[in-house]
C-alpha cells in the first residue's frame, strides 16, 4: 500500500492555495473580500493563488454588481471540492499513519 | 509533508479557516430568534392596551424589522453563499401557524383575558425552539 503522502494534491499543497481551497470548500461561493478577510491575505496573493487555483479547472471566478459596485465571487469548482477532499482524505491518512 | 505534525496543524488551520467563513455569513437561526423574541414583546400587550393604540405600533415595528432582516440577508449573502440550503422553509410552516394563534387570539380575547399571551407564547415556542437548534447545529459545524 502506498504512501498517504502520494495522495497530496500538488496544487493544494501550497499553504495559501489550501488554505483559500479550505474557505470555499465551507459555501457555496465567496465574495473576494471575504476569502481575503478570513484567510488573512493581501488581495494581490489572492488574485495571484486563485488564478492558479483557475488554471488548475479548481476554481470558479464570477464577476457581478451589488449596486454599483463590482464584485468578484470565488467558487470550488466540482474538481476543485473533490481535490480538496483528496487533501484532507490524505492528510488525515498521514495523522493516522503517525506512530502513537 | 511526510510529517504527521505538520499535516495535523494543516487540517487544525484549515477547520478554522473554515468556521470564519462560515460566521462571516448571514445566521439564520438569530433573525428566527428575533421574529421569535418580537413576537413574545409585542403580541401580549393586546391583552391590555387597545388594538387601535397598539396595533400601529406592532405594524411600525414589524415593518423595521423586515427592513433590517432583508438588508442583513443582503449583506450576508453579498459576502458568502452557504453550502447548506438557505433555512427559508421555516417561514413557510411557521408563518400559518402564527397566523391561526392570532386568529385565535381575535376569536377568544372575549372570553379569555390572556388570548393575546396565550397565542404570543404558543406561535413564539416552535420557532424559538427551531432558532436555538440551528444556533447549537452552526456552533458545532
Amino acid at each position: 500500500m502506498s504512501h498517504p503522502r502520494t495522495r497530496l494534491d500538488d496544487v493544494m499543497y501550497q499553504p495559501v492555495r489550501f488554505s483559500i481551497a479550505a474557505a470555499l470548500a465551507a459555501a457555496a461561493e465567496l465574495e473576494f473580500s471575504t476569502v481575503r478577510d478570513v484567510v488573512e491575505i493581501s488581495d494581490s496573493l489572492l488574485s495571484q493563488h486563485a488564478a492558479r487555483l483557475e488554471e488548475a479547472g479548481y476554481l470558479r471566478v464570477r464577476k457581478g454588481h451589488v449596486g454599483k459596485r463590482p464584485r468578484t465571487w470565488l467558487s470550488l469548482t466540482t474538481e476543485g471540492r473533490a481535490a480538496f477532499k483528496e487533501h484532507v482524505d490524505a492528510l488525515r491518512a498521514i495523522v493516522e499513519a503517525a506512530p502513537a | 509533508m511526510e510529517d504527521p505534525v505538520t499535516a495535523a496543524a494543516m487540517l487544525v488551520h484549515a477547520r478554522r479557516v473554515q468556521e470564519r467563513t462560515v460566521k462571516a455569513g448571514p445566521r439564520e437561526w438569530l433573525v428566527q430568534m428575533a421574529w421569535a423574541v418580537w413576537v413574545l414583546v409585542f403580541v401580549p400587550p393586546f391583552d391590555f392596551i387597545s388594538g387601535n393604540i397598539w396595533g400601529p405600533v406592532v405594524l411600525a415595528s414589524s415593518a423595521a424589522g423586515t427592513i433590517i432582516c432583508w438588508r442583513y440577508y443582503i449583506r450576508g449573502y453579498g459576502r458568502v453563499h452557504p453550502l447548506t440550503p438557505k433555512q427559508w422553509r421555516v417561514w413557510l410552516w411557521w408563518s400559518p401557524w402564527y397566523a391561526a394563534w392570532i386568529v385565535f387570539a381575535n376569536v377568544f380575547k372575549g372570553d379569555i383575558p390572556v388570548a393575546a399571551t396565550i397565542a404570543a407564547v404558543a406561535s413564539a415556542a416552535p420557532l424559538l425552539g427551531y432558532a436555538l437548534r440551528s444556533r447549537r447545529r452552526s456552533a458545532r459545524q
